[in-house]
């Protein structure tokens, strides 16, 4: 049985006229030292001691048999028994999508690769969230709703089979490799730049608000572009204590991670992996979650690496739940858009969030903030500090409310964002950033250490940037900031 | 701070802007550029080895007044 808990932190913090300040922890335990703010217990998953072996319902390693009975068989026997532990032993393991239970344990052991089918008969679609909106995406491999108790343990490898979902972009592979890829298949777009895996994928590309269309309504219409509502690789909706420690994730068909409305989660000495090029290829999207842990763990993936969102304009906001009581720390970036980035999915708001002892080595960004008309939402009470920073290719520490749905590289190449000194009313649709405390961050090489962009309405609030130690090719960026 | 550009600090339409103990390095032009009618700056214990008085520049539309310099 794995429970633990940990002493809460109380804190308190004051903002006084155009910065704000931090007071001391009150709290003499250990685990919550130096959280800013006052957080509830983070719950680790409770789990009956029963245990199965999915070679006992049928599983054959070699990564030629669809083991997706198997697995279901083993977690249908743990459930009925209460709960429990299933294990996969050292192998290569095919299989479908696994459905979650609640009170499961899924122990994967070292030596252990989880192989999800490329076969996308395998992968219903159905009606779920991607990128903050309510829509229709085929079944995740790894899927949960509505469940509690969840734990991923032991050092294995769950691998999602992104090649075969996602696009790739001709720029970002070399000659040879590209060459490869398009032989093995799939379709070309009329510039000869971007390949898709089928001509459904392409169709479905097309009229995309970034990867949702907003044009198709019916479950019909989805199912006519399949192929393009590729699935995050792990989602878990709506559920309490739910636990990552130990395995490596990677591959992704488009996010890797996907907690959605999880109340006690911890993600812990994980390894995320995605190709550096993969399109939409998340570490970890944190969304409308409470009570967070995410450390020791390292990520190198192809978009934003550790991501805190609440979901997307009107409908994140119809759902009204933040992201909050966070605490990042003791990570490592390797490859991402973004090493700790909020948005721009952040129409419920998210509040209270520590990071902390995280080196980004790499990244497009380090700390990205990112949101835009439309959005709506309030970001406050974000405390951050001692992050290192290397090889940053553009701002080390960046807020822009002028997102576009690119990559800030990408935004750059096309002569940057397009923002505007005309004030438009404020509305609910517009976004918020306050109460931001970042310290103690050294920037070793960046094109720009700071860019802070607020918007004409709503001006960014409270910024405190104290002991930054940059080598930058240029400094300090501020634009639409009140109390800097 | 170790900036290769001359502007350490380019700010724009910003109200409340404290910089204290900054370290601005060898300039040898503007180290602060401040525009814009919303902007009001304090700018504290800081260094630069040009002349730092004669070497931070104010929009057009911010009187010098609002720039205090020690």
């Amino acid at each position: 049985m794995i429970k633990k808990q940990f002493l809460v932190l109380l804190s308190a913090f004051t903002f006084i006229l155009g910065s704000c300040t931090e007071q001391n922890n009150k709290s003499s335990s250990g685990f919550y030292e130096n959280i800013e703010f006052e957080m509830a217990l983070v719950n680790e998953p409770v789990i009956p001691s029963n245990s199965v072996n999915i070679t006992d319902f049928g599983a054959v390693s070699g990564g030629l048999v669809d083991n997706t009975k198997a697995f279901e068989d083993a977690i249908a026997a743990v459930t009925e028994k209460g709960g429990g532990k299933v294990i996969i032993p050292a192998g290569i393991w095919l299989t479908g999508p696994i459905i979650l239970k609640s009170k499961l344990e899924l122990h994967a052991e070292a030596g252990a690769l989880i192989r999800f089918s490329t076969n996308k008969d395998l992968y219903p679609i159905i009606e779920t969230s991607f990128e903050g909106l309510t829509t229709w995406r085929c079944l995740s491999p790894i899927y949960g709703k509505n469940i509690e108790d969840v734990a991923f343990t032991g050092k294995g490898v769950w691998d999602g089979s992104g090649e075969a979902w996602r696009s790739v972009k001709k720029g970002k592979l070399t000659a040879s490799a590209w060459k490869k890829l398009v032989a093995s298949g799939g379709v070309l777009n009329d510039k000869k730049d971007l390949w898709s895996p089928s001509e459904q994928f392409m169709k479905g590309a097309n009229n995309a608000d970034q990867n949702v269309r907003h044009d198709l309504h019916t479950k019909e219409d989805f199912l006519a572009i399949r192929d393009f509502l590729r699935p995050v690789m792990l989602s878990i909706q709506n559920s309490k204590r739910v636990m990552l420690d130990g395995p490596v994730f990677q591959n992704s068909p488009a996010w890797n991670l996907h907690p959605l409305m999880v109340e006690d989660l911890i993600v812990r000495n994980v390894t995320v992996r995605n190709p550096w090029y993969s399109q939409n290829g998340d570490g970890i999207d944190v969304e409308s979650c409470k009570n967070v842990i995410v450390e020791n763990s390292s990520f190198d993936v192809g978009d934003d690496a550790i991501c805190i969102k609440s979901g997307k304009d009107k409908d994140g906001r119809d759902r009204g739940v933040p992201c909050e009581n966070l605490i990042i720390r003791n990570n490592i970036v390797y490859h991402g858009h973004g090493g700790v980035t909020v948005g721009s999915e952040m129409s419920s708001g998210v509040k209270n969030m520590h990071v902390s002892n995280c080196t980004f080595m790499g990244t497009d960004v380090g700390l990205r903030f990112k949101s835009t008309r439309g959005r709506g939402g309030v970001v406050e009470n974000i405390f951050i500090r001692d992050i290192r920073m290397t090889d940053i290719p553009t701002n080390a520490i960046s807020f822009n409310l002028y997102y576009g749905g690119k990559s800030i590289s990408e935004t750059l190449a096309e002569g940057g964002a397009q923002a505007t000194s005309e004030s438009i009313p404020v509305t609910v649709e517009t976004p918020q950033f306050k109460n931001i405390v970042i310290k103690d961050v050294i920037v070793n090489g960046a094109k720009q250490a700071v860019f802070l962009q607020g918007l004409p309405e709503m001006n960014l609030e409270n910024v405190e940037i104290t002991n930054l130690m940059a080598e930058a090719d240029n400094g300090f960026s501020i634009i639409d900031a009140n109390g800097v | 701070m170790n900036i290769k550009n001359d502007i350490v600090f380019d700010v724009l339409n910003t109200k409340d802007l404290t910089l204290t103990d900054i370290d601005f390095g060898s300039k040898s032009a503007d180290a602060v550029r401040i525009n814009g009618s919303a902007s009001e700056a304090i700018i504290l214990n800081s260094s630069a080895t040009v002349n730092f008085n004669n070497h931070t520049a104010v929009g057009e539309s911010v009187s010098k007044d609002a720039v205090k310099i020690n």
